[in-house]
């Protein structure tokens, strides 16, 4: 559909750039009613699918026509904000077809649950195109309250509130730290605006109360990454949520908080560079280390889980290590890796947890035991496991792989044009070394699902909405594989969009 | 007309390999035909080669007839397969195939009972042909590094012709293996000093073939110091193929095979390789005097120990085959010194001494000759009595000579003949070996070495009688022993022809000295071999005769002769006297060959297996214990990191809070001493 | 010939066609997947063979940009030259007799097809593709199939092997990757190109450019990837793992194309791209390659496994390759560039090539006799066997061939290899001043001889064995038979005619050498 996009952007004028957002908002507050009127979760559901529908078409379009615009210095919408609204909303598209059929998501609470899905959703939105510490903050709580609530509706089974309890009190204690980073910076700089504030640091010079804000910013939005130290929450809540839920907090909202990242680190450090260079360099080293440690441990401690989704979810710990190397080397061609990265790891992990989904919801269960001999009683979702765990250890030609390739490669050089710099190299190999390592473990599934024997051999059937839903993963990991192409160029937009604002 | 069809000589029973290997089926099969065939066939060629060549103008002008075409080309080097035929060359192929010849068919008796494994047995003497006339024809040291290897093949195989089912049992079939794996590895390791030997030579000429190697003027321009190493490590192979000290061992091991084998490698082909290669490489050997001390003093050490081993020695094969390592210690012997002088003279251009030099070729090559024959005479007859009584120990034998008429004939002529017997073979050529050792002894400041090596030649005459004679009586003198009243009588006509023939030649080969032999086997000043006239019948008598060391040599000759028949044929003298009842230092040591097998085993058992099973528990523990353990590191880790994760909300917070003022710290340090702050 | 059709691209097209054919094949349809595999690797080695007599292989290339963004790019080039004529045939012949040999293959022979037809696209991938992005995609696509081999066929310890096989040889490539990053980004900032290439010709262009110390420490990164693959002592120890329990087609695959990418790689990539740096590993490349070769022989003597032992022989013998390879470079670094000789200069190369196609032939005789002597007496152990010869005459014969050939008899394909590299080797050896070094080589072909020949004797000769009931072994099938017996002529071909090899190696090597001389400052 090729509608004249200025059209529209006049009659909404101001709300223009965050109108793709509003959509989701609108459909957010009809969904309980859909509840009330067809008292059925796939119709709910499908309305909720077209809602994302709706505005993924208008972003997409808006993302083509290389639509700019800023809403009262709150909201930026630019190639950035675009591409990574696509990704959420690609995210909350795959939730929403798992979470419709899945006997894991409730069946009463239908309504509610994709009112907050959709407000979640919104929530990442609003970060992505945030361009005030404010609003980022109250974007990403927009995603937090909704997610415990998420998390906790998850029909008979107690680790989910469990789970939902512990998300709870460690999201809070993040927020509070956010708040108070955020508070010390307006205190200092008399703005909440990201650039502002970076100008003012950039020439009053570096302060405590500067330091400790950072520090506490860190560990606020490092929860939402699950970055080492900040992780421990992760594998619990992923394990007892359920499945749908897991896949969007992994893909979804992890994501939002690499884009916070880079909202307000990768800016502001990249200001500051320009008066403080060693500052700057002593924050890159910082990132390289817990970047570094986040994929160690992520991997190493993957091997030892024996439950498939804990495994993914320590997987994602790791993934999240990986796409922290933009932060270390602050260059654009390492953002446009982090991106493209984020892309391929909605498609990858989020398949991969789809399939686990398929098979807790048909009763398989989700531990190494229950897979064995997967490949003789469910071909085709072996095959799909096979080929999102491949892509999640790098093996070419997936998009693991390209993704790897073009994220790890801007450790080795700063910017494709530029000489070979040996600064973030033993960063670069620390990544590699995690990535063999964690070949070890998607090897562990893929031999139990495919040299041992299973105990039984009778089939069972999946969902077709699910199996769907993974085949188009399969088709998003094989097409960032062969042909990453368009998807780069989009991520390479992105990153100049970025640079762009200093 | 014949020459341009020399490449055939090797050609032909290549063939019958094939044809053998692919054809021949079932219990009674046409091997043993195929084979005779292509040995008679190769022997025509080789006769109307040799023929025409000596016949030919070449013979005289150029020395050499030598044709070849591009076998391949490494880099700048250009390898080619092409024959190279003169006097030397003729003479090897005569003598080889002529006995191989009468080889094959004695083997059409000897071997009647061996039921499918004819088949085998045909097909690989075949190829052993082949090797050895390829060998001889080759113009160039890589194709002849083939044929080298295709022998040393051959001969593992034959060694080992009994390596599985032994008619004998399990012992024998062990036996059988490992000798024939011995054999191979030991020559192996001349081969990889030959193989070396050619690396240095083409590095040096750019080229291995004959015509360029030998050319006076090309290799004055080469360096002498590679001269001297690339020939030291040719000799090394030489030592490897003809069982020279140290690396005689595998020769008497190797008489598990059958006895026709033994022949066909002692008298025809393997062991005469050797002295091939130094007798073909005389050119580049004398342009240094070092090198051929090495050689002649290696042939004196090992003609010496190995007669001393056959003393004591009560296996009638095995006596043969130290007699053959003995004798080929004389062929060297003859080499080293004449190529000695022949450098000395070349050095001092002094043509006399010149060709003294080339006097010592010819005897060398001559002794070669004569062995041939009077060896393949004794190791077929030894084969006859073998077949007969069923047995190898001599003193299960004795008394035959009245049962195995024909044989105990031939052999008493064979043993004239090697024992240096007047006018038998043996005892031309012997005699011109030592007398141009003698000479040797008189020139150059280390002459006296060959002093010295003439004076064990000598004593080694003595030995060579008494053993030699030692073997004829227990055999075939005395009374008769256990095994003589069981034995079938004398063999089938296929077997005591050949002996005939060979015993005739064994006796006269050494006439032909007489008759202008030494012309074609001689070497001028331009290392062209046969370009010279015979010195004709007169010279050579009044040679011999004239000189008084020939006497000594015969009176030693005689005297083992009669000592050997006061013991063993008399029984008048007890041996026992000498050795104390076998119990003396001396012959114990003779008992043990000089604990040479002793110190190979160790050799190998240490320095192979050993290392080897070093290397190995390194490699398991040390190398892939370090993989797995790396591994293991990573893994055991990860379990800590597991229970680290208490799943108590409380940690989880602490730590978060822990992280964070870390961090924060760590900002501010940062700040504060890398600036900014 | 081929003008019209894009050859290439067929060569991998048509094993991956075949593939998925025989994965399709389940259930009663089974027993037929070997004949398609048949079929394909059959028509893939006649492509192969034509190719190998192609004249005007540049008119073969093809070129075409796959991907173009954010000054990145990546394109789909094949390219085939003398080395790769060899490697490619090598593959599609033993791709082929694989497929023979395992014609009696019943456990899921649609898969074990499958896993063949798929190894040789990832092998063809390497041998043909000049782009660094395609190349190192295929280098990985190799492991997968493999990994399932050994673990679906393998032997008792397969999981543990497989594993080992997969991880380690991963962290190689992996480590390779990184080189191949910076010799990339630092060819297209040295050339001041705006956007980054990873075509092979593209970075070779900056071979002259690159700083010395960068091509050293490049050199090396990629070097390792390759040294494991080789398998290089001491990052060998996957090697032997894999190939005890890797099913007989598997070992023959791993030990006779697989272990060649890494010299390959090492030709292709590391020599061609950085001359200097190269030179200045020459001495560590010569001393590691000796090492390999003592190392390896001598782990030789004391296995009691056949396969293992020749798995460890493999390591002695790949290790020629790098010593050729050692010989070359110690050359033209002790040589006074005025006084260099083209042809000794490029003589490594050119054995060292030879050495590899070399060894591919002779092991996968090998690996099959040992294979098929497991399979009929249920056991490789030594110890066990032995006057097998009187059983199985024919296997016995193979055996014989096998072990000569590799022990580097003349007249059979393996002496060439061996002569050449020592001979070459000694050359460079001279160069650099000490000669006296090839005793190492000399002491491998006596190791050599010692461990095979006592093989022999422990398994095919001496007292018949009672250990194992010998009463019903069956020698040889007619389908085994004839894959060894094709490959016995090939030895016996190349043994008594090097020229058909080397014929096709020296204007690569020559060219090569040129080159590489050219790139030095």
């Amino acid at each position: 559909m090729n509608i004249d996009i200025s059209s529209l952007t006049e009659a909404f004028d101001s709300i223009a750039p965050i109108w793709p957002i509003v959509v989701l908002i609108i459909g957010a507050l009809l969904m309980p009613a859909f509840q009330i009127l067809f008292k059925r979760r796939k119709v709910t559901a499908g309305a909720a699918l077209i809602f994302v529908a709706v505005s993924a078409c208008l972003n997409v379009q808006m993302l083509i026509d290389g639509y700019t615009g800023n809403y009262h210095g709150l909201f930026d919408y630019d190639a950035f904000s675009g591409l990574m609204i696509v990704l959420f909303q690609a995210v909350a598209f795959i939730t929403i077809l798992m979470s419709s059929v899945s006997r894991e998501t409730t069946v009463k609470h239908v309504g509610a649950f994709y009112a907050l899905l959709l407000v979640a959703t919104s929530g990442m939105c609003f970060v992505a195109t945030a361009t005030d510490l404010l609003t980022i903050f109250v974007g990403v709580e927009m995603v937090s309250i909704p997610s415990y609530a998420m998390v906790a509706l998850k029909r008979n089974d107690s680790r989910a509130a469990e789970a939902a309890v512990k998300y709870v009190i460690v999201g809070g204690l993040s927020s509070g730290l956010t708040v108070y980073g955020i508070s010390m910076l307006f205190g200092l700089a008399g703005t909440t605006n990201i650039l502002g504030i970076a100008e003012h640091i950039a020439a009053t010079g570096i302060t405590a109360a500067f330091a400790i804000a950072l520090a506490t910013m860190i560990a606020g939005y490092g929860f939402k990454i699950a970055a080492v130290p900040f992780h421990m929450w992760a594998p619990d809540v992923y394990e007892g949520a359920a499945t749908p839920v897991s896949v969007f907090l992994s893909t979804g909202s992890k994501k939002m908080g690499i884009v916070v990242f880079i909202k307000i680190f990768f800016v502001m450090f990249i200001v500051i560079q320009s008066s403080y260079s060693e500052f700057t360099e002593s924050m890159q080293y910082l990132f390289a280390i817990i970047a570094a440690v986040t994929m160690t441990v992520g991997n190493v401690v993957a091997i030892a889980q024996t439950n498939v989704k804990r495994m993914l979810a320590y997987s994602s710990i790791a993934q999240a290590g990986y796409m922290l190397i933009a932060l270390a080397v602050l260059s654009e061609w390492a953002l446009t890796g982090a991106v493209f990265y984020m892309f391929a790891h909605v498609f990858m992990k989020g398949g991969a947890f789809i399939i686990v989904g398929i098979l807790i919801h048909a009763g398989v269960g989700e531990t190494l035991k229950d897979y064995r001999g997967l490949a003789k009683r469910a071909p085709l979702l072996s095959a799909l496991m096979l080929i999102f765990l491949f892509s999640l250890a790098g093996i070419p030609p997936l998009g693991g792989f390209t993704a790897k390739f073009f994220l790890f490669s801007a450790a080795v050089v700063t910017e494709p044009t530029g000489v070979v710099s040996s600064q973030w190299i033993w960063l670069a190999f620390v990544a590699v070394i995690n990535s063999a390592i964690s070949l070890y473990y998607y090897a562990k599934v893929v031999k139990a699902m495919y040299i041992e024997k299973g105990s039984t051999e009778e089939r069972f059937k999946a969902p077709y909405v699910m199996t769907f839903a993974a085949i188009l993963c399969v088709l998003g990991v094989i097409i960032m594989g062969v042909y990453p192409g368009p998807i780069l160029d989009y991520c390479a937009q992105a990153a100049s969009a970025i640079m762009s604002l200093l | 007309m014949f020459i341009e069809y020399t490449w055939l000589i090797p050609a032909i029973p290549l063939v019958m390999f094939v044809l053998i290997g692919l054809f021949s089926r079932g219990e009674k099969n046409y091997g043993g035909a195929f084979a005779v065939l292509g040995a008679l066939a190769t022997l025509v060629i080789s006769a109307l080669v040799a023929y025409e060549f000596l016949t030919g103008d070449a013979y005289t002008t150029v020395g050499y007839v030598t044709e070849s075409v591009k076998w391949f080309s490494i880099g700048g080097f250009e390898i080619t397969l092409g024959y190279y035929v003169d006097g030397l060359t003729c003479l090897m192929l005569i003598f080889s195939t002529l006995i191989s010849l009468l080889i094959f068919i004695y083997s059409l008796g000897y071997m009647d009972d061996q039921g499918k494994r004819k088949k085998r047995y045909y097909a690989e003497i075949s190829l052993f042909l082949a090797g050895m006339t390829g060998l001889v024809i080759s113009n160039n040291y890589l194709m002849m590094f083939v044929f080298w290897e295709v022998m040393g093949l051959c001969s593992y195989l034959l060694i080992g012709f009994w390596s599985f089912k032994h008619p004998e049992g399990d012992e024998a079939s062990d036996k059988a293996a490992s000798a024939a794996k011995k054999a191979f590895i030991v020559t192996r390791l001349g081969d990889a000093s030959l193989m070396a030997g050619l690396f240095v030579l083409l590095y040096a000429f750019n080229t291995l073939d004959f015509v360029t190697l030998f050319d006076a003027s090309i290799i004055e321009t080469i360096d002498k110091n590679l001269l001297v190493i690339g020939t030291l490590l040719l000799f090394g192979g030489a030592i490897g193929k003809s069982a020279q000290f140290p690396l005689q061992d595998w020769l008497p091991d190797a008489m598990a095979g059958p006895t026709t084998v033994s022949a066909l490698i002692h008298a025809a082909t393997m062991v005469k390789a050797g002295v091939y290669l130094v007798a073909r490489s005389f050119p580049l050997f004398t342009q240094s005097m070092e090198v051929m001390l090495v050689v002649g003093l290696i042939g004196g050490i090992t003609a010496i120990l190995a007669a001393s081993m056959a003393l004591v020695n009560d296996n009638i094969k095995q006596v043969l085959a130290f007699s053959t390592i003995s004798q080929l210690g004389y062929m060297f012997m003859a080499l080293g010194a004449g190529g000695y002088m022949f450098a000395l003279g070349i050095a001092e251009n002094d043509t006399a001494l010149v060709a003294l030099g080339a006097l010592g070729y010819t005897a060398g090559v001559f002794h070669m000759f004569n062995h041939a024959f009077f060896k393949a005479q004794l190791f077929l007859g030894s084969g006859s009595v073998i077949h007969s009584t069923g047995t190898e120990d001599m003193r299960e034998m004795g008394g035959l000579r009245h049962k195995m008429k024909s044989t105990s004939t031939t052999m008493l002529i064979g043993s004239l003949s090697i024992a240096g017997f007047p006018f038998f073979s043996g005892f031309w050529s012997k005699d011109l070996v030592l007398a141009s050792v003698l000479d040797a002894g008189a020139y150059g400041p280390e002459g006296y070495v060959f002093a010295i090596v003439w004076i064990m030649g000598i004593i080694t005459v003595f030995m060579t009688a008494f053993y030699m004679f030692r073997m004829w009586y227990m055999t075939f003198g005395g009374p008769e022993g256990p095994k003589t009243e069981t034995c079938h009588g004398e063999s089938p006509k296929s077997m005591t022809i050949p002996l005939w023939v060979l015993a005739i030649f064994a006796f006269a080969s050494g006439f032909l000295l007489l008759f202008g032999l030494d012309g074609m086997i001689t070497i001028d000043s331009n290392f062209l071999v046969g370009t010279l006239a015979g010195e004709g019948a007169i010279y050579w008598l009044e040679h011999m005769f004239l000189n008084p060391y020939t006497y000594l040599s015969i009176v030693l000759a005689l005297g083992g002769i009669y000592i050997a028949y006061l013991m063993y044929g008399k029984f008048a003298a007890n041996p026992g006297r000498f050795n104390r009842e076998g119990t003396s230092w001396l012959y114990n040591a003779l008992e043990k060959r000089w604990w040479f097998p002793q110190f190979y085993n160790w050799l190998s058992w240490t320095f192979g297996y050993g290392v080897g099973k070093a290397v190995n528990s390194f490699d398991k523990h040390v190398v892939d214990g370090a993989v797995n353990g790396v591994a293991s590191v990573i893994v055991g880790s990860g379990e800590v990191g597991k229970r680290a994760q208490t799943g108590n909300v409380g940690n989880y917070t602490s730590v978060i809070m822990i992280g964070m003022a870390v961090i924060g710290a760590t900002i501010l340090l940062l700040a504060h001493f890398l600036g900014g702050m | 010939m081929f003008d019209e059709i894009p050859i290439l691209t067929l060569m991998l097209v048509i094993p991956l066609v075949g593939s998925l054919l025989t994965l399709m094949m389940g259930k009663s349809k089974q027993k037929f997947a070997k004949y398609v595999a048949g079929i394909f690797s059959g028509i893939v080695l006649i492509l192969a063979t034509l190719l190998l007599f192609e004249e005007n292989v540049a008119a073969l290339a093809e070129n075409h940009v796959w991907i173009e963004a954010a000054n990145i790019q990546i394109s789909y080039i094949l390219e085939i030259d003398g080395m790769s004529k060899l490697m490619v045939f090598l593959t599609a012949l033993l791709i082929f007799l694989v497929v023979m040999f395992s014609a009696a293959e019943s456990d899921k022979p649609n898969y074990y097809h499958t896993l063949v037809m798929l190894m040789q696209v990832g092998l063809m991938g390497v041998y043909l593709s000049a782009d660094y992005f395609l190349f190192y995609i295929m280098w990985e696509v190799t492991l997968i199939p493999m990994y399932f081999m050994i673990s679906w066929y393998g032997g008792p310890r397969r999981h543990y092997a497989a594993i080992k096989f997969f991880i380690y040889t991963h962290v190689a490539s992996l480590v390779m990757l990184i080189g191949i990053f910076a010799m990339t980004f630092e060819a297209a900032a040295l050339t001041g190109s705006s956007v980054v290439s990873f075509a092979f010709a593209d970075v070779a262009a900056a071979a002259s450019l690159f700083a010395s110390g960068f091509q050293a420490l490049v050199f090396g990164l990629l070097f390792f990837g390759f040294a494991v693959k080789m398998p290089m002592v001491p990052f060998h120890t996957w090697l032997p793992d894999a190939h005890v329990e890797a099913p007989t087609g598997g070992s023959v695959l791993l030990a006779g194309v697989m272990l060649k990418m890494g010299t390959y790689g090492m030709i292709r990539v590391a020599l061609n791209v950085f001359p200097e740096g190269a030179l200045w590993w020459a001495e560590a490349l010569m001393v590691l390659a000796l090492i390999s070769i003592v190392y390896g022989a001598y782990a030789c003597i004391a296995q009691t496994d056949l396969k293992k032992m020749v798995a460890y022989s493999s390591i002695n013998h790949m290790g020629m390759v790098l010593l050729g390879i050692a010989a070359s470079l110690l050359y033209v670094k002790y040589t006074d560039p005025a006084e260099v000789v083209e042809s000794l200069a490029s003589l490594g190369i050119v054995f060292a090539v030879f050495q590899m196609f070399a060894h591919g032939l002779v092991t996968a005789v090998l690996f099959m006799v040992c294979g098929y002597t497991g399979e009929a007496t249920g056991t490789r152990e030594m110890p066990l066997l032995g006057g097998l010869a009187s059983k199985m005459p024919i296997l016995a014969t193979f055996m014989m061939i096998g072990f000569m050939a590799s022990l580097g008899l003349p007249g059979l394909v393996g002496f060439w290899g061996e002569f050449g590299v020592i001979f070459s080797f000694y050359v460079g050896a001279k160069a650099y001043g000490h000669a006296w070094l090839i005793i190492f080589c000399l002491l491998s072909i006596m190791l050599n001889a010692g461990f095979y020949i006592w093989a022999m004797q422990r398994t095919l000769f001496g007292r018949e064995t009672k250990k194992i009931d010998t009463s019903k072994l069956r020698d040889v099938g007619k389908a085994q038979g004839f894959s060894l017996a094709v490959l016995c002529i090939f030895l016996a071909l190349f043994g008594m005619w090097p020229d058909l090899a080397l014929g096709v190696i020296e204007p690569f090597a020559d060219s090569f050498m040129q080159i590489f001389q050219g790139a030095l400052p």
